[in-house]
């Protein structure tokens, strides 16, 4: 994991780190991160996590980010179209499905994702996580407050139309987008939120190498609160 | 300043709202002494799961709606650890109407951090006061309008039947589970209200087990700021 810079203006990268939990029980890391630009003119941050009871929920969460990917690799013309909210929110949930088969609760992951184009933003959440998106105009915070298990059960069997969040936004030329899994979530300051966004491009533009560190040592950090997976991307212009 | 300044462990509550029929037949077979024993029980086994407090920082609130005699009365959302209960008494008409009118008070004014209510209807017969024989069909709109209240149709819901209760009333106890059978709970025979609370604390544990994250204040009001739920 790491970060790519597309130029001197555009960053996109995140890191993951497995849970003490899950390395005591000899399992493996459930989230995962994948981030990319193409020359079809998108790039995106996706981020899953594994739901924790389910045996192979680590091959669904690296199947949903995959699915975001390949569709930024295609870059289809409908992408750059706001009016196609339910056609991407279709084309996600059964490439997700098609790839898993059809025991869809055994592989059940949440997703977090941003992808931008030309004309637009989506940004995305099913299931838990959170997302934070400053734009010059608008700060968006995706989030999920249920407890109940069969809407926090994102990509599975149960619960995906009740829980697919989407919403698009004009890309503007100064923007953040942070998404995380919700190890990570749980433990940051909601009052700080915008403020976070602002120390994070301030991490990644001015000092990159010492910026990058510090995000590492941080996610390293958290293990004293959470014992879950903990997983972050991002996705900034400026 | 560095990231560390960026994160706040802090507890969020969850709600239970626990919404207990105090009418008149609820005196029969001591069905009252047995529902006021099943909360003293889910309260001690919510206070004991010290778990989920540490570890998803999850703190259970409890507030119980009482519908009997004249009208519906709240013994307001309390933290389970410091809630002192005391017990039901039964006696009246079944205001039910009330009671919903008073849970959809409170969960308007829920803290905007707290999870998603649990939310509990136990009853053992059709709402009723005396002089409105047209009071059941009130209490059915009203329900509807309960029901479509953002936060209660994420709640998860749970009905209780005490005793042999009309099929008018199965019905309604099925509708405000929204017809989802396994949230309904049959304690007809006295003996089993102990096991249907038994049931529910074990579900709102189980609930609490699974962790989500604190939601964000208000933001700056000089930029327009969304948030999905």
């Amino acid at each position: 994991m790491g970060f790519k810079y597309i130029d001197t203006n555009r960053v996109l990268g995140g890191n993951t780190v497995i849970g003490a939990s899950h390395v005591s029980l000899q399992k493996p890391n459930q989230d995962s991160l994948h981030f990319g630009s193409y020359t079809s003119g998108f790039c995106f941050v996706a981020v899953a996590d594994g739901v924790g009871s389910c045996c192979y929920s680590q091959v669904g969460s690296r199947c949903a980010v995959r699915v975001i990917g390949q569709l930024c690799r295609r870059g289809p013309q409908w992408l750059n179209d706001e009016s196609q909210g339910v056609r991407l929110r279709n084309y996600i949930i059964s490439h997700w499905q098609r790839g898993i088969g059809t025991q869809a609760d055994l592989y059940a992951t949440t997703l977090n994702f941003v992808i931008l184009g030309k004309n637009c933003m989506w940004v995305g959440q099913i299931g838990d996580g959170l997302v934070l998106v400053k734009t010059r105009r608008k700060f968006v915070v995706l989030e999920e407050t249920t407890v109940q298990p069969p809407y926090t059960f994102a990509l599975g069997g149960v619960g995906v139309a009740e829980n697919f969040r989407l919403c698009v936004l004009k890309p503007c030329k100064q923007m953040s987008v942070f998404l995380c899994s919700d190890g990570i979530g749980r433990v940051l300051n909601p009052a700080l939120f915008q403020k976070f966004l602002a120390y994070i491009r301030k991490l990644l533009f001015r000092n990159r190498s010492k910026g990058q560190k510090e995000l590492k040592e941080w996610l390293f950090s958290l293990g004293k609160y959470s014992q879950d997976d903990k997983t972050f991307g991002v996705l900034l212009c400026r | 300043m560095s990231l560390g300044d960026f994160t706040l462990v802090q507890e969020r509550s969850l709600p239970i709202f626990l919404m207990v029929d105090t009418s008149k037949s609820m005196t029969i077979n001591n069905r009252m002494g047995r529902v006021n024993a099943a909360i003293q029980t889910m309260l001690d086994e919510l206070r004991n799961d010290m778990s989920n407090v540490q570890e998803n920082l999850v703190t259970y609130q409890m507030g119980i709606i009482a519908f009997g005699g004249g009208k519906a009365t709240l013994q307001p959302l309390q933290d389970v650890r410091t809630i002192e209960f005391a017990p039901l008494h039964a006696a009246g008409d079944t205001p039910l109407g009330d009671a919903l009118e008073l849970l959809l008070d409170q969960v308007k004014k829920l803290d905007k951090r707290a999870y998603a209510p649990c939310i509990v209807l136990l009853s053992d017969g059709n709402p009723w006061i005396q002089g409105d024989p047209n009071y059941f069909e009130k209490v059915c709109s009203k329900l509807k309008e309960v029901q479509k209240e953002k936060r209660i149709a994420r709640s998860q819901l749970f009905s209780v039947k005490v005793g042999p209760v009309s099929p008018k009333q199965d019905c309604f106890l099925l509708d405000f589970v929204q017809k989802n059978t396994h949230h309904f709970i049959d304690a007809a025979e006295v003996s089993k209200i102990k096991e249907a609370f038994e049931l529910i604390t074990l579900s709102v544990t189980q609930q609490a087990a699974t962790i989500a994250f604190p939601s964000p204040k208000e933001e700056d009001a000089d930029e327009e700021s969304i948030r999905i739920r």
